[in-house]
């Protein structure tokens, strides 16, 4: 497997990023080649971390898949990017009539397109939500019986599996705009620290307190945290 | 009677920033020239010569200045307090070697000492506001290059942006990364603002992005 440029450029951009110790690209691009070794119709696997802004980084099965997945219509939200949103481990979409239905369409939308299965597996750390990775496959049964296989070489939490939610590879739509997600996480960082320094708090609660703010100023956080640290730098 | 400066440095940026420090002392200081990269070619009583993070020497600039007609005395204003380095410096007949840890006030007093003809070189002591020492970080093990680096990140710059910058390759930046992330304990670069900031690598607007400039 390979990362998508985008994937690429932010870790050009601001990276490196470690992830179990290692380079997160490597270590990616790696444990998806050992997912294909398990399911050899894995045409995709996506990673989304808190640690890192809820970034998420993509390697796909070669050049000619990312053409086509190129072509898919997305769609926000998906199970493993809104549990690392959330930090809770949400239930499956299976459960959910609606949501069912739902996701039935987008199948049937995109199977022409080459995704016919996806497997979202969340990354638990002391019972909290760190990350989650998103696998996708091109056939209906890629995954079918090895969901605790994958999860043991991803180091994944196979319990909270979730199959089949991510159809339209939503997951790949946030891996591309990862470079300006690492951007604003940068930035949040600093002005939630000069926010501290100058009123005597700690770096989270300035980082609550800006997110507060720009929620009752009505204003995009983004923008807050520009004038923030050209303030109070 | 005012003091007439030049601040000398071949990065622009840097140059506005210090400007900007001392333009808060225009009773005691005129900044005669903004020089990026141009010889000064106006008289002045010091230039104040920055540098970030200079692993190597500095002399050659430092002694173009020196032999400069028009320049009647130097300072050098860096991170970098290398002994050897120091004396170097002094040798070729700078004046004043300041620390960037001086708050602008005391940078004001040390261009009225040198101005007078004093040897001024900041104190160890000094620079006990800074962790480490001479550079930021410097006692967590990271090299001057490596500081520079992280100082950057926390004011945050892309790695694109700290390249264009210290004119070194993203390979290098992120090697540079790697390897202060790892001698600081830190493995994300939210974490590395964090750290930075709480080491005294303060914001200096001087290294925004010029977008992020006022006019």
């Amino acid at each position: 497997m390979e990362p998508i440029p985008e994937s690429t450029q932010a870790d050009q951009l601001y990276g490196p990023f470690v992830f179990e110790n290692a380079d997160l690209l490597e270590r990616l691009t790696t444990l998806g080649d050992r997912v294909r070794g398990i399911s050899p119709d894995c045409v995709g696997l996506s990673l989304s971390l808190r640690e890192h802004g809820e970034a998420t980084f993509t390697v796909v099965a070669s050049g000619a898949d990312v053409a086509l997945f190129d072509a898919f219509q997305y769609v926000e939200g998906g199970p493993c990017v809104d549990s690392v949103s959330t930090g809770t481990v949400i239930a499956h979409h299976g459960d959910d009539p609606l949501s069912e239905e739902s996701w039935t369409s987008f199948a049937a939308a995109i199977s022409a397109a080459g995704i016919a299965s996806t497997l979202s597996l969340p990354l638990v750390n002391h019972g909290e939500v760190t990350g989650g990775f998103n696998l996708y496959g091109a056939t209906s049964t890629t995954f079918d019986d090895r969901h605790d296989t994958i999860a043991e070489v991803l180091g994944a939490w196979a319990e909270g599996a979730v199959t089949n939610a991510d159809l339209s590879f939503t997951s790949r739509d946030a891996a591309r705009r990862a470079p300006q997600v690492l951007r604003e996480a940068t930035r949040m960082s600093l002005a939630a620290a000069l926010v501290a320094q100058d009123q005597e708090l700690t770096v989270a609660q300035a980082e609550e307190k800006l997110r507060m703010a720009a929620v009752h100023a009505g204003v995009a956080l983004p923008s807050l945290v520009d004038g923030v640290i050209d303030v109070l730098s | 009677m005012k003091i007439r400066v030049a601040l000398v440095n071949d990065d622009e940026v840097v140059v506005r920033g210090l400007d900007a420090m001392l333009r808060n002392y225009h009773d005691a200081i005129e900044v005669t020239q903004l020089d990026a990269g141009v010889p000064v070619t106006v008289p002045v009583d010091v230039a104040l010569y920055d540098t970030f993070a200079v692993a190597q020497g500095h002399g050659d600039s430092v002694r173009r200045l020196i032999v400069n007609p028009l320049v009647k005395q130097v300072a050098v204003y860096t991170w970098n307090f290398q002994p050897w380095l120091t004396r170097e410096s002094l040798a070729l007949g700078v004046r004043g070697y300041l620390s960037k840890s001086l708050p602008a006030d005391k940078i004001v007093a040390a261009l009225r000492e040198v101005h007078a003809g004093q040897i001024v070189v900041s104190p160890s002591v000094g620079r006990s506001a800074l962790v480490g020492g001479d550079w930021p970080g410097r006692e967590e093990g990271l090299t001057a290059r490596e500081a520079e680096v992280i100082s950057l990140i926390s004011m945050g710059l892309s790695n694109q942006e700290i390249a264009e910058r210290t004119v070194l390759s993203l390979n290098s930046i992120k090697s540079y990364i790697r390897s202060a992330y790892r001698k600081i304990e830190v493995d994300s670069r939210s974490k590395a603002v964090l750290w930075g900031l709480a080491h005294g690598m303060s914001v200096d607007k001087a290294r925004m992005p010029s977008s992020a400039w006022p006019d």
